[in-house]
């Protein structure tokens, strides 16, 4: 292939920057198809006003994997494609990654309107141990800080109770930034200026410095959901797990084992949170549904 | 503002937790039967999965485990083990009557690989029916370019409709133009159905149209 | 009217849904249990109908109906559930999960269409 031939579709080519949409690079009966074989995978399922989004992805992956067709994808997908990394590489291609603080934040609405309430409830006195609660992946942090600022600004209960706040990673460089607390303009977005001036100082040039106390409250380690070893550490510890984002790119026996080493972390009665998009029903039978006005989540039987 | 205490050091300490001495199979199949809680029980399941030999034993554990969390991870450690006996010891199940079990064991052998592949193979002559699709059914998830040639037979050959239909569902997924020639022929032997009619249509616009325009 | 149609079969979802919508419900899926406690939970008000096949992975129908029936929400949707021949013989273990009409598969459309609105009290019959 020439030069320009090799890039068409892909984020070099020139085109891309032009106000008109590439060329529909499939069929409409072949978006189908993919979005069955996506919808099976994943669950997730793309609106007809998604279609260009995934044909540009999608042309992407054809010229990454020299495939001609959708057919001739789905085939290198399922008989080549056996470490599951081209899976990997389309599922991030069609999902969005960035992270933000209150990202997906109808689930620590429901932390505090329902969660919490219901583990406490469950307490034979008040305040008799503390709450455990786990972000893993943690990445640079946002996750776990914007549960610490949930819980003191919207849970009415949180000077009753002792509340531990764990955050985990497996790549120790994400927390090494996370324990630094220093987040740019994209990533407080989504917090308004009252949440931004208690809880942060206001650096040079779009920096925000997370306060001391709030960077201590959380407690962070590498941690490797894949590792038995290291998951075993923390049997039996945690009353709320949040894993988001996370579960959708390992492959399905990976997916049922880390499903596995979540339920043992949760105490009887715990909650697991996953991402937005994410269901169990791709993934293990282990959990009951809950379904509470913010959110629908999953909890590890009591008995 | 509330200060919250998270200071629990054995989180965040690198030490490795002690690792107990592995058991012998032995110890982990007595585990498996007879331990008190549930959690037991699943830890030796999930340590036996690194015994490959006790694929035989795992399965009929599985027959007598009535916790659906224990049969879990027995399950995938089955899985994890992946050898022929492994498949024979999960494949037994597709004929059970608890519900759970059985659709548990198609699922595993969809993830199980080459050795569930020459096992369903088998169960392709199955005299039951519901036998039949159960294979057909992990046919379809499975990696191997034999599994069309497999499909074809069934949509050529099985008496049973049903049968068909899950062929017919394998190929929406992963057919290609050459399968047109039998799903049309498999429309023929059932021409007053209506699902076999649109299930063959549907098979045939799928896995015709395509390339790049 | 509001139909959610549970089976792991596209081929089925897609039949399904066309006979519904040509009897004019809303289709919604789901791939197994799960997924469909899941949709049916999510809507502000729950689904007129369900349909539902048997053997499905992580859970299956019958255990999708049991967790139905006791979910206050949900417990008194109509509910019909399909399978194949052998397992006719289950309908007791059907009718006891919960479901109000057990149907054979591969079903008929006309039948699915007739039970599907008699079950959701839309069936019309008056001769004109």
């Amino acid at each position: 292939m020439s030069g320009n031939e090799s890039r068409i579709g892909t984020a070099d080519d020139p085109r891309a920057a032009a106000s008109e949409p590439a060329p529909t690079v499939i069929s409409n009966e072949d978006f189908q198809r993919f979005q069955d074989f996506f919808y099976r995978k994943t669950g997730i399922i793309f609106g007809a006003a998604k279609g260009y989004f995934v044909d540009r992805r999608l042309a992407d992956r054809f010229a990454a994997t020299g495939a001609d067709s959708l057919h001739a994808y789905l085939q290198h997908l399922k008989y080549d494609d056996l470490s599951g990394q081209e899976l990997q590489h389309l599922i991030n291609s069609m999902t969005v990654n960035e992270t933000y603080f209150y990202r997906e934040e109808y689930q620590f609405r429901c932390l505090v309107a329902s969660i919490l309430p219901e583990i406490v409830h469950g307490f034979p006195s008040a305040g008799e141990r503390p709450i455990r609660l786990w972000s893993l992946p943690c990445s640079t942090g946002e996750e776990p800080y914007s549960i610490a600022i949930q819980l003191l600004e919207n849970w009415r209960d949180v000077d009753r109770y002792d509340v531990e706040i764990f955050a985990s990673d497996i790549d120790t460089r994400v927390l090494a930034k996370a324990r630094a607390g220093l987040y740019d303009d994209r990533s407080v977005q989504y917090l308004n200026a009252l949440v931004k001036a208690r809880y942060f100082t206001r650096g040079t040039e779009g920096s925000w410095q997370l306060r001391d106390d709030l960077r201590a409250s959380v407690d962070f380690a590498p941690v490797n959901l894949n590792d038995r070893l290291d998951m075993r550490r923390h049997r039996g510890s945690f009353d709320v797990i949040f894993c988001r984002n996370l579960l959708i790119y390992f492959d399905d026996v990976s997916r049922r084992q880390a499903a596995e080493a979540l339920y043992d972390a949760l105490r009887p009665g715990g909650f697991l949170c996953l991402g937005h998009s994410e269901s169990m029903s791709r993934i293990s039978s282990l959990f009951t549904v809950r379904k509470f006005p913010d959110a629908t989540v999953y909890q590890k039987p009591r008995a | 503002m509330a200060l919250l205490k998270s200071r629990d050091s054995a989180f965040s300490s690198s030490a490795v937790a002690s690792v107990p001495a592995p058991l012998s199979a032995g110890d982990l199949l007595a585990s498996l039967h007879a331990g008190a809680t549930e959690a037991e029980r699943r830890d030796a399941a999930a340590d036996l999965a690194a015994l490959p030999d006790t694929a035989c034993a795992l399965g009929a554990a599985l027959g007598e485990e009535a916790s659906p969390r224990v049969r879990e991870a027995i399950v995938l450690a089955l899985v994890g083990i992946g050898t022929p006996e492994a498949a024979a010891a999960i494949g037994g199940f597709l004929a059970s009557e608890d519900v759970p079990l059985r659709n548990a064991a198609v699922e595993a052998l969809q993830q199980m690989g080459a050795s569930a592949g020459a096992y369903v193979e088998k169960l392709l002559a199955a005299p039951d029916s519901d036998t039949r699709i159960f294979a057909v059914n992990v046919i379809e998830a499975l990696r191997q370019q034999a599994a069309s040639g497999w499909l074809r037979r069934v949509l050529a050959r099985d008496p049973d409709l049903n049968v068909g239909l899950a062929a017919v569902e394998a190929i929406v997924q992963f057919g290609e133009p050459a399968d047109v020639a039998v799903l049309r022929g498999f429309a023929a032997r059932f021409p007053n159905e209506p699902f076999v009619t649109f299930a063959v249509n549907m098979a045939c616009r799928r896995i015709t149209a395509g390339g790049i325009t | 009217m509001r139909a959610l149609v549970v089976d792991d079969a596209t081929t089925v979802r897609m039949f399904h849904r066309g006979i519904l919508e040509e009897a004019g419900f809303v289709v919604e899926e789901a791939m197994n249990g799960i997924e469909g406690l899941e949709r049916a939970l999510a809507g502000e008000v729950p689904p007129d109908l369900l349909v539902v096949d048997v053997n499905m992975p992580r859970m299956d129908g019958y255990a999708f109906l049991r967790a139905v029936r006791v979910e206050p929400a949900l417990c008194d949707v109509p509910a019909m559930l399909i399978s194949t021949e052998r397992a006719r013989m289950d309908a007791d273990r059907a009718f006891a999960a919960g479901a109000n009409l057990f149907l054979v598969k591969p079903v008929r459309p006309e039948a699915l269409a007739r039970f599907a609105l008699f079950m959701t009290g839309a069936a019309r019959e008056c001769a004109r």
